[in-house]
């Protein structure tokens, strides 16, 4: 009823976007990642990862005051002009495509392991695309109401591994700076990228009213996101200690493994569906953005034809990605050169749109604003 | 003579228009005892009331006329003003309006001088009377449900709504059944947009006819392909008139005692009357019952098959005793025995829905008790089987909706499926496929399964009544506010004194 195409995300359905692009498949490997480096004081890292995506939020409510219809897409074909400004465009894009691939080959590989053994990887990318293309297929609106229907749904997942913290021995975490600040620093080239997926802030705010403040809504969303990553470093630093954690591939299903409920025999089983719910709704988030981004790219094919074109694309790229170990070392040399880029080209973007002042494009936008 | 002509003339159009066919009483009689002006009543036997004719329109025109008719100018006026004691008389000149009405049960007045034609509302014949919806039956609240008959449903409202803003438009539709269609709403309650948008989708409806109010939705939905029920039907004027005074629209029909109201959300059919009549940590269990229930419907045979199939390790040992115990020397695997036994059970709904009620109980004995107890002698399936196929029946019974219920039940089939050949991620997808699916739902505009903030209070709980000051955000409405805060007026009386 009356709603415009470009009213149609609420605050609340942005944060939960925001939080689920964030919290990808890197949460259930990512206190393992940093503890290597940062030993007992990786939560220290985590958290200050955080710098991340506050600084993508800052620059993102920037632009949109420049800009508010247009989303940085636009933007860089403005600024750069149509050939350059396509292909850092493009390059933006590939991290969705990047984050789907690699966050469905990560969930196939927890699958396998502690979920569907009997299934062929192949089943279950299939499967997998299939519901996300769907989700995709279904535009803004669809994406927007599920992310807020499964954050509030599945908000448990975010709560079970706390569980574990009674199992925990508080010697594990002492001495605290123990590792000293360098190794901390350090630790954030790990926890950075796993904030990684603010960037889809930048595709969809024109999406959200102009009444919605977007920059309470990304803090709001990183508060979260990092303190429950932080919380789940903890944990999983009391819980198994710094050695032990070091071994498991995914430490946070171990912590999970930990809670015994009469009746249900491991608590691991219901944190794995819902947290698979949960991936669902991230890959559908980078799905819908990346076929969004190749309709401005290319704009013969409709977004909800790309979104079939992909379909199959999808597919073959998460198989690509090879065993646990093999995908994550790709992942950390691919996604720090890729968050650099990010963080450059927006800031350039932010830096020249500042000069541009009073230009008509501009100018023409907050007219039609103002109607 | 040439009077008598006119007037045949007259009624020889009239019969053209209502059709030849049609069984069109022409009652020709002479007005006045004195004076010789013909005038003749044209109805249709069996759909109106005769006794009225006779009394109240024949007896008096006949024989109580005492002065000569024939030179007055205003004739129609007169009649209807001395003579005519029946409410409900108006004139008409449209000749197509006359045939209308006459198909609908009222009688036409035809006199050979003017063009004009007097209508008089003689509807009659027999219809059933105010009885308890035996479809929806309730503890505590209103008995009363709605009848086939239009007028009598718009009054069973209109009693319970005395709002001016009450606004009530006819529609006629259909090419052969000339079906009478009502929508209700309240004026300042109800957003505009929805109201036109359905009148203009109704008035596009081209058909021959339609058998009630369920077919009507059908043609006007958004979502023709949709498993989820896309409008709201109900025997019971109380849920009519809560729908109404929170802005949602109610479409009634002829012939139909089931009114639909739109726009239409998934939670409307998980609420029902006496959630808002009980207690309300009550009634908020009720409805936290209701969403277990379609949980368990849809998700519970799936998981135990998966459970069975594929991770056994996650059944606790001494439940994994009972269960290979149970399952020894059974040749149907578990998802075969559930599914045949599902369909035993559909057979058994379906069948049981239209039988007489003594043959039913029959039905349930032979079908309940014997042939689940045969179906475990006969080790067709094993007992656990058959509990987790009884407790996934027993709670769709607990969905209040009967149309709801169904469509939940048939979303146990897919999930059953994928439980069976993908395990958990089979649930997980299946799960993320129906609320993606409801996301994308929308009826005349308004989403199908959205959750405002303010609407949580009457979604899985019930607050108090008290509490509800703002109708629900999520259907579209122009006065948003339901009721003051008139309970802070207690407290401070309490306090002040």
């Amino acid at each position: 009823m009356g709603t415009k195409e470009d009213n149609v995300l609420t605050e609340s359905q942005l944060m939960c976007i925001l939080i689920g692009s964030m919290t990808g498949i890197g949460v259930l490997s990512l206190p393992g990642d940093v503890i290597k480096i940062s030993k007992q004081d990786g939560w220290i890292s985590v958290f200050l990862g955080a710098v991340y995506p506050i600084y993508m939020v800052f620059i993102a409510n920037y632009i949109r005051k420049k800009y508010p219809k247009a989303d940085i897409l636009d933007i860089n074909k403005k600024i750069y002009g149509r050939f350059f400004g396509s292909i850092f465009n493009l390059i933006f894009l590939l991290s969705f495509l990047l984050a789907a691939t690699e966050v469905a080959a990560g969930i196939n590989n927890v699958l396998r392991i502690y979920m569907v053994p009997f299934l062929n990887r192949w089943n279950i990318l299939t499967v997998l695309f299939l519901i996300t293309a769907y989700a995709a297929y279904g535009g803004i609106k669809t994406i927007g109401r599920i992310n807020e229907v499964l954050f509030y749904g599945t908000f448990i997942v975010y709560i079970i591994p706390l569980f574990a913290i009674s199992k925990g021995n508080i010697l594990n975490l002492k001495p605290i700076f123990g590792s000293g600040a360098l190794n901390i620093i350090k630790g954030l080239k790990e926890t950075v990228v796993a904030y990684a997926g603010i960037e889809v802030l930048f595709i969809i705010y024109p999406f959200a009213g102009m009444d919605i403040n977007i920059k309470k809504c990304g803090l709001k969303s990183i508060a979260f996101t990092s303190t429950i990553y932080t919380l789940f470093t903890i944990v999983t630093i009391l819980y198994l200690g710094i050695d032990a954690t070091s071994i498991f591939l995914w430490p946070l299903v171990t912590v999970t493994e930990s809670i015994m409920i009469p009746v249900i025999n491991s608590f691991r089983y219901i944190f794995s569906s819902l947290w698979v719910m949960n991936m669902f709704r991230v890959i559908s988030i980078n799905y819908y953005t990346f076929s969004y981004g190749l309709n401005k790219f290319i704009k013969k094919f409709d977004r909800k034809a790309w979104v079939i074109i992909l379909f199959p694309i999808m597919i073959i790229l998460s198989t690509l990605y090879g065993s646990p170990t093999t995908r994550r070392d790709f992942l950390n040399m691919i996604f720090l050169p890729h968050v650099i880029y990010n963080v450059m080209l927006v800031t350039i973007t932010a830096i020249l749109v500042a000069f541009r002042k009073g230009d008509d494009y501009a100018k023409k936008d907050e007219n039609s604003n103002n109607d | 003579m040439e009077n008598q002509n006119l007037l045949q003339t007259k009624i020889n159009s009239i019969k053209s228009l209502v059709g030849e066919k049609n069984e069109l009483i022409v009652r020709e009689f002479v007005i006045g005892k004195s004076s010789s002006m013909d005038a003749a009543l044209l109805y249709i036997n069996g759909l109106t009331n005769r006794q009225t004719i006779d009394s109240d329109v024949l007896r008096p025109l006949m024989f109580k006329v005492e002065e000569d008719l024939a030179v007055t100018d205003n004739l129609e006026d007169i009649i209807i003003k001395k003579y005519i004691s029946i409410s409900n008389v108006f004139i008409e000149q449209d000749i197509n309006k006359v045939a209308l009405n006459i198909k609908r049960g009222k009688s036409v007045l035809v006199f050979p001088g003017t063009a004009k034609f007097i209508i008089i509302d003689t509807i009659g014949g027999e219809y059933r009377g105010i009885e308890d919806p035996i479809n929806e039956t309730s503890v505590r609240a209103s008995r009363e449900g709605f009848v086939e008959k239009l007028e009598t449903n718009i009054s069973l409202i209109r009693r319970r709504i005395k709002d001016n803003s009450l606004v009530e438009e006819r529609l006629v539709i259909g090419r052969r059944t000339s079906t009478d269609v009502a929508l209700l709403y309240i004026d300042n309650i109800a957003d505009i947009n929805i109201v036109n948008d359905i009148k203009e989708r109704l008035n596009a409806i081209d058909v021959d006819g339609f058998s009630g109010s369920g077919m009507l939705e059908q043609f006007i939905e958004c979502y023709p392909y949709s498993i989820f029920p896309q409008s709201f039907s109900t025997e019971r004027p109380d849920i009519v008139q809560s729908d109404l005074l929170e802005g949602r629209i109610a479409m009634l029909v002829d012939g139909t005692s089931f009114v639909v109201t739109f726009p239409v959300v998934l939670f409307e059919f998980f609420q029902t009357i006496e959630d808002y009549s009980e207690r309300t940590y009550l009634g908020s269990f009720t409805r936290l019952l209701r969403y277990i229930a379609a949980f368990i419907v849809i998700t519970l045979p799936a998981i135990y098959v998966t459970f069975i199939k594929f991770n056994p390790e996650l059944i606790p040992l001494k439940f994994l005793g009972a269960i290979i115990e149970s399952r020894k020397g059974i040749a149907l695997t578990p998802f075969m025995s559930i599914l045949s036994m599902n369909l035993i059970i559909e057979f058994l709904r379906e069948g049981g829905l239209r039988l007489p009620s003594k043959i039913g109980q029959t039905l349930s004995v032979v079908g309940g008790i014997i042939i689940g107890d045969a179906a475990t002698k006969a080790k067709i399936v094993s007992s656990t089987t058959l509990l987790i196929v009884g407790i996934a029946t027993v709670a769709t019974f607990l969905i209040p909706n009967y149309e709801m219920s169904l469509s939940i039940r048939l979303i146990s089939y897919p999930m059953l499926f994928l439980g069976n050949f993908l395990g958990m991620l089979g649930i997980a997808a299946g799960w993320f496929f129906v609320i993606t699916y409801l996301c994308t739902l929308e009826s005349y505009g308004v989403p199908y399964f959205k959750f405002y903030k303010n609407d949580l209070k009457d979604i899985f709980i019930r607050e108090p009544v008290w509490k509800m000051d703002k109708r629900p955000e999520i259907i579209p409405n122009v006065n948003p506010t339901r009721q003051s805060n008139f309970r802070n007026l207690f407290r401070r009386k309490k306090h002040g004194n």
